[in-house]
C-alpha cells in the first residue's frame, strides 16, 4: 500500500514553523532561566585565592539566588579581583557593611557565596555599582565582624558546623552496627569537612584583631557544639580504627577473594570472547605450591 | 550456502554453551586458607615476618580444620623458614619436629621439603658439608621430571658455595638459567620466586668469575625483574650487586653512589616497612 501526500506544500511549512517556534521557545526559556533579560548591577571583592571560583558560584541571600560571580583576575599585588553582579530586583540589599562569605559543602568544596548584610535600617547606605563589597576574610570584612557591624549567619560559617553535627550524629548511630564500608566513606567525608572547618576557624581567629569570644560571634552555639562533638568523635574514631585493626585479618582475604572473583570473571569474558572452536578457551590459572622460595 | 553458514553458526554456539557437570565439591574453606597463605607469602616477600607468621598460621589452621594435610604441612614449613629468617631457633626446632611427626604419622610424601628445611638449619649453624649433601640429593631426586624444583636447588647450592663450583656445575647453572628465563618470558614459570632468586645468584657467580660485561647484563636483568615483580623490600640485593660490580671495576665514584643508595634504602625500609 502506498501513501500519498495530498497537502505536501502546506504541511512542510507548518512543520518547519512549529520546529522553529519550539526552538525559539526553548531558547527564550533558557535565557529567562539564566536571567539573561534581568538587568545586573556589577560589584567586586578581593580575595587571596581563586580556589572554588572556576565554576562561577552563585551569590545567595537567605536561600535566594541574588547574583553570580562573573569573572576574576589577578592584580599586580597577587590578589584575586572577583567581579560579580547582583540582579536589579535585589540591588537594595547591597548596603554598606555588607560582606560576602563563602559557603562550603560537606566535602569541603565551596558551593556559593552568601551575601551577609547588617541589620535592616532605613539609614543603610547603598553600595554604588562597580564598588567594593568586602570579602569576609579580608581586613575590612574581619573588621566588620570584629566590631559587630555584621553577624555571620548559620548558612555561612555556622551552616557548615550544623552539617558537621549532622554527620557526627549519623556516625554515632552507626556505632552499634559495624557497617565498615559506610563508616569508612563517612569518616573520609567527616575528616574532609573537619579539616576545611578547622582551617577556616584557624584563619579567622588568626586574622581577627579581637579573638576573644570570636567563636560565639562568628558561628554562634553551633561552633561550640561542633567543637565538643569533635572531641567525642575523636574517641569514636579511635574505637572504629581499633575495630578495623581487629578485623584486618578478615578484611584482607575478603578483598583478595574479591580480586580473585574479578579475575575469574575476566577469564569467563575471555572465554566468551574467544570462541572455543577457534581459540583455546579460558586460560588455566596456575598456582605454585612448594617451599622453594626466594628467601 | 546460507543454510551451511547457519549450521556452522549453530555448531559454534553449541560449542560455547556447553556447561560443566554438576559438582558437589566445595572449596570455600580451602579458598580462604589459600588466600591467607598468599598473604603470608606477600608479607614474607615484604620482610614483614611477624605478619607472615600470623597469616601462615591462620591458613594452616583452616587447612587442618578442613583436613587438607599436605597444604597444612606446607604452611608449617613456610613458617619454619620465616622462623629461621627471624633467628628464632628454638621455635624453629619445635615446629620442625612437629612437622616431621605429622608427616610420618599421616604418611605424607613431604620428606624432600622437610629435608630442605633441615639443610637450611644446618647452613645457618655453619654445618655446610652436611647441608650440601642434602641439597645435592634433592637436585638428584628432582632431576628427571620436575625442572623448576631441580633448578631451584641447583641455584640454592650455588648460592651457598659461590666460589667452590666446578666448571660443569657452572655450565649446568647457565643452561638452567636460560630455561628459567625462557619459561618466565613465555609466562609458563610456575614458581615465580625462582626467577629473581636465580637471577641474583647467577649475577653473583659471574661477578665472582670476573666476567664483568656478562655480569653487568645479568645485574641489569635482575634489576628489571625486581622492578617488574615489585620486590621492593628486597631491592637491597640488587643494589648490593651494583656495589660489588663497581667495586670490582674500580669505579669508586659509582660504588660509593650505590653504597649511599643502599644506606638510603635501609633508612626508607625502617621508615615505611
Amino acid at each position: 500500500m502506498k501513501f500519498k501526500y495530498q497537502h505536501r506544500n502546506t504541511l512542510v511549512p507548518v512543520f518547519v514553523a512549529i520546529a522553529v517556534g519550539l526552538l525559539v521557545m526553548f531558547i527564550t526559556l533558557i535565557a529567562i532561566n539564566n536571567k539573561l533579560f534581568t538587568s545586573k548591577i556589577p560589584f567586586y571583592f578581593v580575595m587571596s585565592s581563586a580556589e572554588g571560583l572556576q565554576k562561577h558560584p552563585a551569590i545567595k541571600f537567605k536561600g535566594l539566588e541574588v547574583g553570580k560571580i562573573s569573572d576574576f583576575s589577578l592584580n599586580s599585588s597577587n590578589n584575586v579581583i572577583v567581579n560579580f553582579y547582583i540582579y536589579n530586583n535585589f540591588r537594595d540589599k547591597v548596603v554598606q557593611y555588607s560582606v560576602l562569605s563563602p559557603v562550603y559543602g560537606i566535602t569541603g568544596e565551596m558551593t556559593h557565596f552568601e551575601l551577609v548584610v547588617p541589620k535592616y535600617s532605613e539609614k543603610n547606605i547603598l553600595v554604588q555599582p562597580n564598588e567594593l563589597v568586602p570579602y569576609v576574610n579580608s581586613e575590612l570584612g574581619r573588621k566588620y565582624v570584629d566590631d559587630g557591624s555584621i553577624v555571620i549567619p548559620e548558612e555561612g560559617f555556622g551552616g557548615i558546623m550544623s552539617k558537621l553535627n549532622e554527620i557526627l550524629e549519623g556516625l554515632t548511630t552507626q556505632r552499634t552496627v559495624y557497617k565498615l564500608d559506610t563508616t569508612i566513606k563517612n569518616l573520609s567525608d567527616v575528616l574532609a569537612t573537619v579539616n576545611s572547618v578547622l582551617s577556616r576557624v584557624d584563619h579567622t581567629i588568626a586574622g581577627s584583631s579581637a579573638p576573644e569570644g570570636i567563636l560565639g560571634r562568628v558561628g554562634g552555639d553551633a561552633v561550640t557544639k561542633s567543637m565538643n562533638r569533635l572531641e567525642h568523635i575523636l574517641g569514636y574514631l579511635e574505637e572504629t580504627l581499633a575495630v578495623l585493626h581487629q578485623s584486618r585479618k578478615e578484611i584482607a582475604p575478603m578483598i583478595s577473594n574479591l580480586n580473585e572473583t574479578i579475575k575469574k570473571l575476566n577469564n569467563t569474558l575471555k572465554g566468551v570472547n574467544n570462541n572455543p572452536l577457534i581459540k583455546g578457551g579460558i586460560p588455566k590459572e596456575k598456582k605454585y605450591t612448594g617451599v622453594e622460595l626466594n628467601d | 550456502m546460507i543454510k551451511l553458514a547457519v549450521s556452522l553458526l549453530l555448531l559454534s554456539c553449541l560449542g560455547c554453551s556447553s556447561t560443566s557437570e554438576k559438582s558437589y565439591k566445595k572449596t570455600d574453606v580451602e579458598s580462604r586458607a589459600d588466600e591467607y597463605s598468599l598473604l603470608g607469602d606477600k608479607f614474607r616477600n615484604e620482610k614483614k615476618y611477624q605478619d607472615a607468621l600470623t597469616y601462615y598460621q591462620t591458613s594452616a589452621d583452616l587447612y587442618l580444620l578442613k583436613g587438607s594435610k599436605e597444604k597444612y604441612l606446607l604452611d608449617q614449613l613456610k613458617q619454619c623458614l620465616v622462623l629461621l629468617k627471624m633467628e628464632m631457633r628454638e621455635e624453629f626446632n619445635l615446629l620442625l619436629s612437629k612437622v616431621k611427626t605429622f608427616n610420618q604419622l599421616e604418611n605424607l610424601a613431604m620428606d624432600k621439603q622437610i629435608s630442605y628445611m633441615e639443610a637450611r638449619a644446618l647452613y645457618e649453624k655453619g654445618n655446610k658439608a652436611e647441608a650440601n649433601v642434602i641439597i645435592q640429593n634433592l637436585i638428584k631426586s628432582y632431576r628427571d621430571d620436575e625442572f623448576e624444583q631441580m633448578a631451584y636447588y641447583q641455584f640454592f647450592f650455588a648460592s651457598q658455595n659461590l666460589s667452590l663450583l666446578t666448571e660443569i656445575e657452572f655450565r649446568q647453572l647457565e643452561l638452567s638459567f636460560e630455561e628459567i628465563k625462557k619459561l618466565y618470558d613465555s609466562r609458563k614459570l610456575q614458581n615465580i620466586e625462582l626467577m629473581p632468586f636465580s637471577a641474583v645468584t647467577i649475577s653473583q657467580l659471574y661477578l665472582g668469575k670476573g666476567m664483568m660485561s656478562v655480569a653487568f647484563n645479568h645485574i641489569s636483568l635482575t634489576d628489571k625483574i625486581y622492578l617488574d615483580l615489585e620486590l621492593t623490600s628486597k631491592r637491597d640485593q640488587v643494589l648490593q650487586l651494583y656495589v660489588d660490580y663497581y667495586e670490582k671495576s674500580s669505579d669508586s665514584a659509582r660504588a660509593t653512589y650505590y653504597k649511599d643508595l643502599l644506606v638510603k634504602f635501609h633508612e626508607l625500609m625502617s621508615k615505611y616497612n
